[in-house]
């Protein structure tokens, strides 16, 4: 069966989508210092039971949380009867009004099909309840569609295109910042405390299919990547397929940064893909006592014991790869 | 706090180290109220679980209180009581999707560890070595829980935590067990082990409808438990020969389905064979033990199914795929998958179709863990299923 999706939305933020246009009726909703924040649960999980409804409605009034929407939400083809035309007035009538929003995404569940009238399937319980919990003036935008599947809503790549959130899951980057619509300065983390730096460019970028990214002409250096977005079969999720390449200069400082870029690039670059598709999923990477970074190939090797550390160690233990 | 530390093959020890803390926003810290030490914990003590390390805390059957939640878990509250599946698993992956919460893709973070040992992760696990994830286990005062978003269950009813403790691992494994038989009505089934495993897949095995289920096992207190709280019959394997006894019991068919409640630990009352085996386990040839598989698989009647709940970790000798293959036999295995079960299993208890405390023999502080692995470890005293309490 298709998810359906609640996607909670900070009241006070203008949102806007990834791309920087107004995204799906203009009430979708991505602002950068929420980035990576919290479940964009992808895959096939999530809401079937009253008690899981619960847990994420409990969420939802505290905090605005990341979620991005493809552009293409309320594509016709999606479109069918269900209660299609009421929730578009009702949705015109919540824009209008005044109040934190919720924005709905999901399928027919979401659109109240079944249900004896629009707003007495799910998503009208549950806003009543929210209303009721905590007497504030809750307005939805509903933009579920029959037949919506995740990936019709929700857009992983948004996630590869905002390079600033690399370092959260690639442990070797210290920090990414973007520097204009395409561009980005990078800095990485090198044995002993040295570091490296360079601009990178986005060079392709065909939403939902690929992105890529490459250092500019005269980097120190030179490095490009690609992530492409694949289906797969059965409803599964999406594969990520990534490539990344990069030559380091020749010498002592070219040797240093074959050493920065892992030992064993190809788990460095496994656990990273295993740390994003973490954050993706769960919206955090989760911490073991053994190993407090989460997955960390060096950590692999040196574990440390199974119990609670004292709190001058965790704190040098950080999930992007900090401390050792 | 004070937690039983691993310190070495054959060795814990009660010591006081630092309290867990929340290091995730999905994170709880349970006060632990009452904690059992399992079959899996022997093979960790007996030092045939590799990438351990001295000083992890060990347990993974524990339930308490709440006292404490990350910010981002709403469904629980301080004060509520709760019990704690064993495996760790985030509710959103497409393994926790298709319910098979213990091959969770999310929640081991030494899944490249695992995946050197046997080709792909399982999820993480409280207390159960570092491929398992590394995390700090609950035989303790205290112990965090991660995505407690998704794993606990609140018992909100009054029974005692003697039987709902269980809910935690070898209930739900015991029943995981029997359901992978596929237990259709004039079904015979076999249990290899009347450990606390072997016990909740006999009475399992009822409960899904067996016509008739045959304990194996060496001890007699634990057969005699067998035949009293289930109603089942029983093998001494040092007093008869298991194959003859039974074709003898199944008209000469063998077994509808066979459960191995045993493990990479078998013991085999041929000293010949246990030898050879032990040998090569202690040099690391195998790293199994493998009789009672073998022998299920052996006795299985044609186009049965062989169920392994016993634990193994790594490589054994002669395994009989000969049998399996010509004799159309279906293997079907895995840890288990505690959080499918937790809720109808709690109706199950809380209706009083099956009360898991009968297979508590021994209760006492966590200060004496050490006396507890041993009496547990060597059956002494008529041992079946050890609870401490903090
Ligand atoms: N799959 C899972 O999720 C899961 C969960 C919990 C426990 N386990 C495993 O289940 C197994 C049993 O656990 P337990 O707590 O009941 O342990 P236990 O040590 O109490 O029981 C094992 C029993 O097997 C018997 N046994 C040994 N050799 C035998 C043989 N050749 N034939 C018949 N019986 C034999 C022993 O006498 C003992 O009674 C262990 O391997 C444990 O690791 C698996
Ligand atoms: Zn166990
Ligand atoms: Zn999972």
């Amino acid at each position: 069966m298709p998810v359906p999706f609640l996607v909670p939305c900070r009241e006070d933020t203008p949102a806007r989508s990834s791309r920087g246009t107004p995204a799906a009726g203009g009430d979708a909703l991505h602002h950068a210092d929420d980035r990576h924040r919290k479940p964009v649960q992808r895959g096939q999980p999530v809401v079937h039971s009253s008690r899981e409804l619960r847990d994420v409605c409990g969420r939802v009034g505290d905090r605005g949380e990341l979620v991005q929407v493809a552009a293409d939400t309320e594509r016709p083809a999606l479109r069918v009867e269900a209660y299609d035309a009421q929730w578009s007035a009702a949705n015109d009538a919540a824009r209008a009004a005044d109040g934190p929003l919720w924005v709905v995404l999901g399928d027919s569940a979401a659109q109240g099909v079944g249900a004896s009238s629009y707003d007495a399937g799910y998503v009208g319980v549950v806003r009543d309840r929210l209303v009721a919990a905590d007497a504030r003036p809750w307005r939805v935008v509903n933009l579920s569609r029959s037949g919506a599947r995740t990936r019709d809503v929700l857009d992983e790549a948004a996630l590869w295109r905002n390079v600033e959130g690399f370092p959260d899951f690639m442990t070797h980057l210290e920090e990414v910042r973007s520097t204009g619509p395409n561009t980005s300065h990078w800095k990485a983390r090198g044995p002993l405390g040295t570091t490296v730096e360079w601009e990178a460019e986005i060079t392709d970028d065909v939403p939902g299919e690929r992105i890529a990214w490459r250092s500019v002409e005269g980097s120190k250096i030179d490095n490009s990547g690609t992530v492409r977005f694949v289906t797969a079969p059965g409803d599964q999720g999406t594969e990520l397929h990534v490539e990344m390449r990069y030559s380091p200069p020749a010498g002592a400082v070219g040797a240093t940064i074959a050493k920065m870029f892992g030992e064993e690039p190809g788990i460095q670059l496994k656990d990273d893909l295993r740390r994003f598709k973490a954050i993706a999923e769960t919206g955090e990477i989760v911490r073991s006592d053994g190993s407090p970074e989460g997955p960390l190939g060096r950590r692999q090797l040196k574990q440390r014991p199974a119990h609670p550390q004292p709190d001058e160690e965790l704190a040098g233990a950080s999930t992007n790869g900090g401390g050792s | 706090m004070r937690a039983t530390v691993w310190s070495g093959r054959n060795k814990v020890s009660v010591e006081n180290v630092p309290d867990p803390k929340i290091l995730n926003a999905r994170d709880a810290i349970v006060k632990i109220s009452s904690t059992a030490i399992c079959g899996s914990d022997l093979h960790l003590y007996d030092g045939y679980v590799p990438t351990m390390r001295k000083g992890d805390i060990l347990g993974h059957e524990f339930m308490g209180e709440i006292v404490e939640t990350g910010g981002d878990v709403t469904n629980l509250k301080v004060g509520d009581r709760v019990v704690v599946p064993f495996p760790i698993a985030c509710g959103a992956c497409n393994a926790c999707a298709r319910e098979m919460f213990s091959l969770c893709e999310n929640s081991n973070p030494n899944a490249s560890t695992a995946e050197k040992l046997w080709g792909d992760s399982t999820c993480g696990i409280f207390g159960y070595s570092h491929a398992a994830g590394g995390y700090a286990g609950g035989q303790s005062e205290y112990a965090r829980v991660p995505f407690a978003d998704v794993g606990p269950i609140k018992i909100e009813s009054d029974l005692s935590d003697e039987q709902a403790l269980f809910l935690s691992d070898v209930f739900p494994t015991g029943y995981m067990g029997a359901e992978l038989c596929d237990i259709k009505p004039g079904d015979i089934v076999a249990v290899w082990g009347c450990g606390p495993v072997g016990q909740f897949a006999i009475a399992s095995a009822y409960l899904l409808g067996a016509e008739r289920v045959i304990a194996i096992d060496r001890f007699d207190y634990r057969l005699t438990m067998a035949r009293e709280k289930s109603g089942a019959e029983t093998i001494n394997y040092e007093q008869a020969s298991v194959r003859e006894a039974l074709r003898e019991m199944t008209g000469g068919r063998g077994p509808d389905a066979c459960i191995d409640c045993v493990g990479l630990e078998a013991h085999h009352h041929h000293g010949g064979m246990y030898a050879y085996d032990r040998v090569k386990q202690a040099t690391r040839m195998e790293t199994e033990r493998g009789y009672a598989l073998r022998e299920a698989i052996f006795n299985c009647r044609n186009g049965g199914t062989v169920s392994i709940m016993g634990v193994y970790g790594g490589f054994m000798d002669k395994f009989p795929i000969g049998a399996v293959m010509n004799r159309g036999l279906t293997i079907k295995t895995g840890q288990c998958h505690v959080h499918r079960y937790l809720r109808p299993l709690l109706q199950r208890i809380e209706k009083g179709d099956i009360d898991p405390s009968f297979i508590v023999t021994h209760r006492m502080s966590l200060d004496d863990a050490s006396t507890g692995y041993e009496t547990f470890k060597h059956k002494q005293d008529e041992c079946v299923k050890v609870v401490m309490t903090p």
